[in-house]
């Protein structure tokens, strides 16, 4: 499936903990080429059309090289819109890419199945991070930068760190890793809702930028194993690392394909806040992420003190 | 802007931004986050990751 596993070695008694974080990202390929050399679009993950049109994408063609192009949709300028035409939903179906280039230029670059991805540079901004694609690569970072903060120590659990592919289209890479892998414990890295924007309740924010990790108690693919949740509340209570509980009522992570693995695998996330999600400026809190790395290092150094099972209280 | 946080080192600051810990690696973040990879064609990401992950792991 394309993941990228590492493995640093615990104690042969010690737990096979499965760390998982995705390097895929929602775009598209490219379905159609016209004579004019617009590019219609197949979009693979969960785009919402409102977010995507006027943009600069890079399409990357078989051999490696970018292209840039905008894209836009099939509409006419402001200008010449009437009430009702402005008040239209957009659909993918009327988007494309213009790349500026004749059309026989256009065939010899691109062909089908080409990848088109937004293209949009990584800015801090006041406390926060914005980038693109923040989806999962912030967690991608936490994931490189725990296990840069625990080279030089001995840990008992082996650690299977998993930079999985196709999240995005339904957990697939993850899935299969665990498979193989056969992890005692499953860990999924992700970004979550941080929906403390104007307009929405208080009870719908599912989390709040700057108010630390989020301990997932719950998503749509999985219910996080309560004795996992209750040892990193344990560990950040512990270690005086801030953090916040999580409840997503919908989306789903790596997670919920590790849990279903084989006879089933105690599986969680840790999540970090995000806001704007699935858009070209999503937006995370520095110290939010410095947490995440924070709590996954000290439960990494203790992870083998607990069990996981379904006996006696949580 | 520009301030110290330890010797030797000194970080440019955007106008607007807090300045970062010093262990924070933003150019690391920043280049995960712009190389392409859509599911199935992770190649570029792949080789950024399996670069930084290699002298982590045994």
């Amino acid at each position: 499936m394309g993941n990228v596993i590492g493995l640093k070695k615990g104690k042969p008694d010690g737990p096979r903990v499965m760390i998982a974080a995705h390097i895929d990202e929602i775009g598209f390929y490219v379905k159609h080429i016209d004579d004019k050399g617009f590019l219609r679009l197949l979009p693979v993950g969960g785009w919402d059309p409102r977010m995507m049109v006027a943009q600069r994408v890079k399409v990357t063609t078989r051999t490696g090289e970018w292209l840039r192009g905008t894209l836009m949709s099939s509409t006419k300028p402001t200008h010449l819109l009437t009430a009702d035409e402005a008040g239209k939903g957009l659909k993918i179906e009327e988007c494309f890419v213009d790349l500026g280039m004749s059309g026989e230029r256009v065939k010899e670059l691109v062909e089908l199945g080409d990848m088109v991805t937004m293209d949009r540079t990584s800015e801090r901004v006041g406390d926060m991070v914005v980038s693109k694609t923040l989806d999962d690569r912030v967690c991608v970072f936490v994931m490189i930068e725990a296990l840069r903060r625990l080279r030089n120590t001995a840990v008992d659990a082996n650690i299977y760190a998993v930079a999985t592919t196709q999240e995005e289209v339904g957990l697939r890479g993850a899935t299969t890793a665990a498979y193989s892998l056969k992890p005692d414990i499953g860990i999924a890295l992700d970004i979550t809702l941080a929906l403390d924007i104007p307009g929405m309740p208080e009870a719908e924010q599912v989390t709040r930028l700057g108010a630390g990790t989020a301990i997932k108690i719950h998503d749509s693919s999985l219910i996080c194993h309560p004795k996992l949740v209750r040892h990193f509340r344990d560990v950040a209570e512990a270690k005086g690392i801030k953090y916040q509980l999580e409840m997503l009522p919908r989306g789903g992570t790596d997670a919920g394909g590790i849990q279903r693995s084989r006879g089933g695998v105690p599986s969680f996330t840790l999540s970090i806040p995000t806001r704007y999600v699935h858009t070209v400026n999503e937006m995370a809190h520095i110290e939010d992420i410095q947490a995440t790395i924070d709590l996954l290092v000290a439960y990494l150094e203790v992870a083998h003190e607990r069990k996981y099972d379904y006996s006696g209280d949580i | 802007m520009t301030a110290k946080i330890s010797n030797n080192v000194f970080q440019i600051i955007p106008k607007g931004a807090t300045p970062l810990s010093h262990d924070f690696n933003f150019d690391l973040l920043k280049t995960l986050c712009e190389t392409p990879g859509v599911p199935a064609r992770e190649e570029q990401i792949r080789t950024v990751v399996a670069k930084e992950l290699r002298p982590l792991v045994d």
